[in-house]
């Protein structure tokens, strides 16, 4: 589903910025690219609320980019009209594809308790709902990963739509990217807890080429291809409990089905 | 978004004006106002951005990750939030960063301030008053003008980059220090640029002179802002000063700012002994504004009228004085930290023996930021506590949208469609920040 068919190269694909709840940083990223102008010019912006007053809602769109989880009543009201307008719908960015930071507290903790913790018996006159990747609701053609997502990866992608090609999606571990740009092993050498083996590439290890072992903000390699099983027991073997690893790999993964039979894998039924 | 009109069957013939979603600005926000032709009965900044109950899902999690997963408020003030929280979690537990971090981290945050504000006035407000819809639109008739804002942005995020490893969600900043810190060469190269910029830097300021605040939103107001530590004009400090003459100290905050939950937003509303409040660049204008130096001194002697401490808009004017300085600062801070730079000085790695409660407060590009963050034995948050400066200004921001109202329906101003979009240009000189606002802070 190429954007330039039967354009003929005369008219602008009409692309949709929006965001549901989220930090605004994927927008942000996307409208700070150093390209940004040469994008608006190769495109028209339909809906950019963040950016332009000329903004609609609902817009026709070739492209939507999503950014942020479904947490309220009226998120998931505007992701079905956005769907509904939209020809090719990218998840964009942490949030939107995996559910966020904000979906920590999964599985341990109801809507209603943080609702509670937060606001006390204190009225608000909306909904709010446990965080969700926006797959949960609707149907997603391709996922931008990351927190905030890498410069080049937007330009890929909207470079790919517009050429009428598709973004093909990365389904190797940081720990590649992270061989290529020299670094030492942090979790081998230093037993860091460095989470580069399970998280989806893209970023060029840029944490682990500051020294900061990975957190995860690119989310769960897809279709289960992560280093995982050979790099695993390393986990283990550094003493980083059931726990610890557990608690790390949600702070983006949360929503991740294959998160606990990993963690079954190498430390068994115990913690 | 423009305003429409509807009328409701009440007894007293109330009309309805509602913008439903302000554009360009930080998070999704409404703006609702009842009159009755003349006077406004409700006058409300609807917040429907969702709640991500910071404060809740941290709670038994790693303190350093949590430190991690908190800046993740706000991505145009995330170095904000992680330099507030890391600040805060250092206290809890009795680490004490070197004076090297110290002062890099004024760096990073610097780097924050000078791309928040450009990209604040050159993306979302000026086009407001050069009257167009977009900063692309803009881009057309003012090319140099755009060029200076996105040169600023791109030095700004650069600081942030060099220092914090991204210019969102700064992952090398952590309790202790720094991953790796900036190598000398690329310190020599920001400073050879921030000196590069000086007339980029006024360009937000000369662009705004010109353009009266308007009169509708005059009214006395508390200013609330935090006392540089050493006696320069910043953003990081202990004693918060307000307008009335009083102060107080950092850690009493939860004591003197209330915030209570409101029907009509995700977001709380702040109070200062129960009076609503400014707080940011006018702000910190207003209270220490004599200890702006060289060049940002000189323009804000020469445009003191654009600083009228009675006028939201005037933070517009604020923010652009602002970006003069930093940079000046940056490149200062750069040319100091070169003269005994340690590369190689090791992160001071957290050692969590005992419990404990730290507090910070900084003044984010948008205002007061506190932070109380509680750690257990075992380095697990106890309890966390975020008060962010959009939450802080909602209450005083609504006061100017009902004085805005009415005093343009006291001219006979009654479409919405004029009076919608003035509402908002009300709304962006705040530069709000709507994902920061949203259910951060824990009731007591």
């Amino acid at each position: 589903m190429a954007i330039i068919d039967g354009c003929d190269g005369e008219c602008q694909p009409r692309v949709g910025v929006y965001a549901l709840t989220s930090c605004y940083g994927c927008q942000l990223k996307l409208a700070t690219v150093q390209k940004i102008m040469e994008i608006a010019n190769a495109v028209s912006f339909e809906s950019f609320y963040m950016l332009s007053s000329a903004s609609k809602h609902p817009a026709d769109v070739d492209v939507a980019f999503v950014e942020g989880s479904v947490s309220t009543e009226k998120d998931l009201e505007e992701l079905y009209e956005i769907r509904k307008h939209s020809r090719i719908l990218v998840a964009l960015g942490a949030c939107s594809v995996n559910g966020g930071v904000q979906s920590w507290a999964e599985g341990e903790m109801t809507h209603e308790e943080l609702h509670a913790k937060v606001y006390g018996t204190g009225k608000i006159g909306m909904k709010g709902l446990q965080a969700t990747p926006i797959s949960k609701h609707v149907e997603v053609d391709y996922y931008l990963p990351g927190c905030p997502p890498e410069e080049d990866e937007i330009m890929y992608f909207i470079s790919a739509f517009l050429f009428g090609t598709f973004p093909e999606p990365k389904d190797y571990p940081v720990c590649s990217e992270c061989r290529l740009a020299g670094n030492p092993c942090i979790l081998i050498e230093r037993g860091e807890p460095c989470l580069g083996p399970v998280t989806t590439a893209g970023c060029k290890a840029r944490c682990i080429t500051f020294n900061v072992p990975c957190i995860g903000c690119r989310g769960p390699v897809p279709h289960d291809t992560a280093w995982f099983d050979s790099l695993a027991m390393t986990f283990k073997n550094k003493g980083i409990s059931k726990d610890q690893v557990r608690e790390r790999f949600r702070i983006f993964g949360a929503h991740n089905p294959n998160l606990e039979p990993m963690l079954k894998k190498i430390y068994g039924g115990t913690d | 978004m423009s305003g429409t009109t509807k009328k409701k069957s009440t007894k007293k013939i109330s009309r309805q004006i509602s913008v439903d979603h302000i554009a360009r600005i930080e998070g999704k926000a409404g703006i609702e106002i009842r009159h009755d032709g003349k006077n406004v009965e409700v006058s409300q900044v609807k917040i429907f951005e969702g709640p991500r109950y910071f404060e809740a899902i941290t709670l038994g999690k790693s303190v350093e990750e949590a430190t991690a997963v908190f800046p993740r408020v706000c991505s145009f003030c995330a170095a904000a939030h992680k330099i507030t929280g890391i600040q805060a979690a250092e206290k809890a537990i009795g680490l004490h960063p070197t004076k090297q971090t110290i002062k890099l981290r004024e760096l990073l945050y610097i780097g924050d301030y000078i791309e928040s504000h450009a990209l604040h006035l050159f993306l979302l407000a000026l086009p407001d008053f050069l009257g167009y819809p977009d900063a692309f639109s803009m881009a057309k008739d003012y090319p140099e003008v755009l060029s200076a804002g996105l040169a600023l942005k791109d030095i700004g995020a650069d600081i942030q980059t060099i220092i914090g490893s991204r210019y969102i969600h700064q992952e090398n900043a952590m309790m202790g220090g720094f991953g790796k810190l900036p190598t000398k060469k690329n310190l020599e190269i920001l400073e050879t640029r921030l000196r590069g910029l000086r007339n980029e830097g006024e360009q937000a300021l000369e662009t705004l002179v010109g353009n009266r605040n308007w009169p509708e939103v005059d009214a006395k107001r508390l200013h609330l802002a935090i006392e540089p530590f050493d006696g320069t004009y910043t953003m990081m400090g202990d004693i918060v000063h307000v307008s009335d003459g009083t102060k107080f100290k950092v850690e009493a905050y939860k004591m003197r700012i209330c915030e209570s939950v409101v029907e009509h937003s995700f977001a709380k509303h702040g109070h200062y002994n129960e009076q609503p409040f400014m707080t940011g660049a006018l702000s910190r204008n207003v209270l220490f504004g004599d200890r702006l130096i060289e060049r940002a001194k000189e323009l804000a002697d020469m445009y003191v009228e654009y600083l009228d401490a009675s006028n939201p808009m005037s933070n517009n004017f604020a923010q652009a004085i602002e970006v003069v300085y930093y940079i000046q600062r940056a490149e200062n801070i750069i040319h100091n930290l070169l003269s005994s730079y340690k590369p190689n000085e090791k992160r001071i790695k957290p050692h969590i023996t005992k419990a404990g409660t730290g507090v910070s407060m900084t003044e984010a590009p948008r205002g007061m930021l506190a932070y109380t963050i509680s750690v257990d034995k075992n380095g697990k948050v106890k309890g966390a506590d975020i008060v962010t400066p959009t939450a802080m200004f909602l209450p005083i921001l609504e006061d100017d949208l009902k004085r805005m109202s009415e005093g343009l329906l006291q001219q006979g101003i009654k479409d919405a469609k004029i009076i919608g979009p003035k509402l908002e240009t009300v709304v962006r000189s705040y530069d709000p920040c709507v994902s920061c606002s949203v259910h951060v802070s824990e009731i007591k």
